[in-house]
């Protein structure tokens, strides 16, 4: 069985690797330093089991189980962590294992066990994080893509636009289709994005400007990316005191 | 006169209503608990000074009856009066509401004494062969003296309670907020991991662990040499560098120190640990990049000057940052109520936000103990 290690701390992961290649039928893969490089490594290895420490900095443990709940075949994930704190309090995380540090090498021994006898459909049903009504934001946007799960930094997106089933994702460095509603994106990242138009949704941060196209008709430019967007008019109210704040 | 009970009341109210009603030194006098001291007190102030005018063989009933009355009279409707405008004197300077409390009482004795040798004016004299000024008079000095002595004394008290309260929290916060059992138990992660690969790097580390925590649980006003705090703090950032490994570099600064300053001048316990602690934790410990803290210590005239300077954490999310701040908080409210209670004006802890740094300023006399 393939293991990747992901935890901030160095000695912690050597710990865990220790352990991990000590037992018979598992090994060490990789290891990752923060949520996102778990995620990038999880695509590259295709580990069959995560050991993830629940608090790290960039992308914490809990949201890294949530993008990987996306992939086909998620590896099983075996949260590791100092403390019992609110973080997992608010989330119903049901995770294969729940260790807590500093693990002891039989716990961590079951919890591997327990996690190569479940076949994948049972997998599937564990690894789901479901996120408690507006307890937190994000860091980062996931998406299924051919070269697994690409993440854009929450901070790198322009705009979500609706277009037709999906919603598009425009960062500095391209375009991603994700499967969720913008309503639900709009209650989640609140102050950050404005709501311009029935399908689109703008990051504050990257307001660059409103221009009248032909009278009455208003777009907004944007930092970094060319493209401009259509302001509805219901919508150009509150978008010029958003505008104004700037 | 109508101090006197003021006084024991005073007394009084340090016990359980302190809690609830003590952010100003003028207690509320209206409470039925106020009134009953107020009225007791006052009577046995009547009683005293009808046994100094009559002396005691011709202790008379009618007179104690008047002086009582007129005691009484003074008494709970000065404490009538200034519990009524006590919200509006909330908001004064102190020497104001000092001044308005004596005008209220002198004022106050003033029209009782007067009313008072209206009403036993028999009828058949005219007021104005009765009336007596000097009896007003004196009736308003003994009342001045009086009410300068408790107002007084209800500011000391109150400052008092304030010290106490603010020693009592800082203790608590510092138990709180010393145990971060995050800390604790990575470090016992570390421990864990180091024992198998480097048994003498963990050995240290228990080592400094338990003097780091030996100090925290230290009861809260114990005063240490400048060099032990500066070794404690280098301590906990040994444990931080092994936890967070390259993302963390500390720079120690110390260079314009004169010789010898460092062992003598004392300062409270754990006075800096909490400020270098939360420069890694809301600093260093979110930026998967990690970064740098500088600590520069300054003489400065009188005064030592340390800066600390951390990285913001890159979040761009303002709930994030709000959450940081408020563990931030708890710390520096529980040293600035230290630094006061150590030092009064001359202690001073600011914290500021440059550019994308953060950066905090301790300042603190040279205390030599002799």
């Amino acid at each position: 069985m393939k293991v990747l290690i992901c935890d901030d701390e160095p000695l912690a992961r050597q710990r865990l690797s220790r352990f991990v290649e000590n037992m018979e039928g598992y090994e060490v893969v990789a290891e990752a330093e923060n949520g996102a490089e778990a995620i990038e490594k999880v695509n590259r290895f295709d580990p069959d089991i995560v050991l993830l420490d629940v608090r790290m900095p960039g992308m914490d443990g809990i949201e890294a189980a949530q993008h990987l709940s996306g992939k086909d075949e998620p590896p099983a994930i075996i949260f590791c962590t100092a403390y019992d704190e609110y973080a997992l309090e608010a989330f119903k995380v049901d995770a294969i294992g729940y260790l807590m540090k500093p693990v002891r090498a039989e716990d961590l021994g079951e919890a591997l066990n327990k996690a190569s006898r479940l076949n994948k459909s049972q997998m599937q049903a564990l690894n789901k994080v479901t996120q408690e009504e507006g307890s937190r934001r994000r860091s980062h946007i996931s998406a299924k893509t051919h070269k697994g799960i690409e993440l854009v930094p929450v901070d790198d997106i322009r705009y979500f636009r609706a277009d037709q089933k999906y919603v598009s994702v425009r960062h500095s460095k391209g375009e991603l289709l994700i499967d969720e509603t913008l309503k639900n994106l709009e209650e989640e990242f609140g102050e950050a994005f404005v709501r311009i138009h029935r399908n689109s949704l703008v990051a504050v941060r990257y307001l660059n400007g409103m221009e009248l196209d032909s009278p009455g008709h208003y777009q907004v430019k944007l930092k970094g990316v060319d493209d401009k967007l259509v302001v509805s008019r219901r919508h150009i109210a509150a978008l010029r005191k958003v505008m104004q704040k700037l | 006169m109508n101090t006197t009970q003021k006084h024991t009341l005073g007394v009084q109210n340090q016990g359980s209503e302190a809690l609830q009603d003590d952010d100003f030194f003028i207690p509320d006098l209206c409470n039925s608990r106020a009134v009953i001291i107020l009225v007791v007190v006052t009577q046995l102030f009547a009683m005293v000074v009808t046994v100094l005018e009559t002396r005691l063989p011709a202790f008379d009933l009618m007179d104690f009856t008047l002086v009582s009355l007129l005691c009484q009279w003074i008494t709970l409707s000065s404490a009538g009066i200034i519990c009524t405008v006590r919200p509006f004197l909330r908001n004064l300077s102190v020497n104001l509401v000092l001044l308005s409390c004596l005008l209220i009482v002198l004022v106050d004795t003033a029209v009782f004494s007067f009313v008072g040798q209206w009403v036993v004016t028999p009828e058949y004299l005219e007021f104005e062969s009765v009336f007596n000024i000097w009896s007003i008079l004196q009736n308003l000095i003994i009342a001045a003296i009086l009410s300068i002595m408790v107002f007084r004394y209800f500011l000391v008290q109150y400052q008092l309670r304030l010290q106490e309260r603010a020693e009592l929290n800082a203790r608590l916060q510092s138990l709180q907020s010393r145990i971060r059992p995050h800390f604790l138990f990575n470090s016992m992660n570390i421990i864990a991991s180091l024992i198998a690969t480097d048994p003498d790097t963990a050995e240290r580390v228990v080592e400094d662990l338990s003097e780091l925590f030996r100090a925290s649980l230290k009861e809260g006003t114990d005063l240490v040499p400048l060099k032990s705090e500066v070794d404690l703090c280098k301590k906990y950032s040994r444990i931080e560098q092994l936890r967070l490994g390259k993302r963390l570099t500390v720079n120690w600064h110390e260079v314009s120190f004169p010789a010898g300053l460092y062992e003598q001048v004392q300062i409270p316990m754990l006075l800096l640990q909490p400020l270098l602690e939360n420069a890694i934790y809301h600093g260093i410990q979110p930026r998967a990049e990690g970064g740098v803290v500088d600590i520069t210590f300054e003489n400065k005239g009188d005064l030592i000057q340390v800066t600390i300077t951390n990285p913001l954490p890159s979040s761009s999310f303002p709930s994030e940052t709000i959450k940081q701040h408020k563990g931030n908080k708890i710390a520096v409210e529980n040293i600035k109520n230290r630094l006061a209670a150590f030092y009064g004006e001359q202690g001073k802890l600011e914290q500021d936000q440059k550019d994308n740094e953060f950066v905090t300023v301790l300042s603190f006399p040279k205390t030599v103990l002799s």
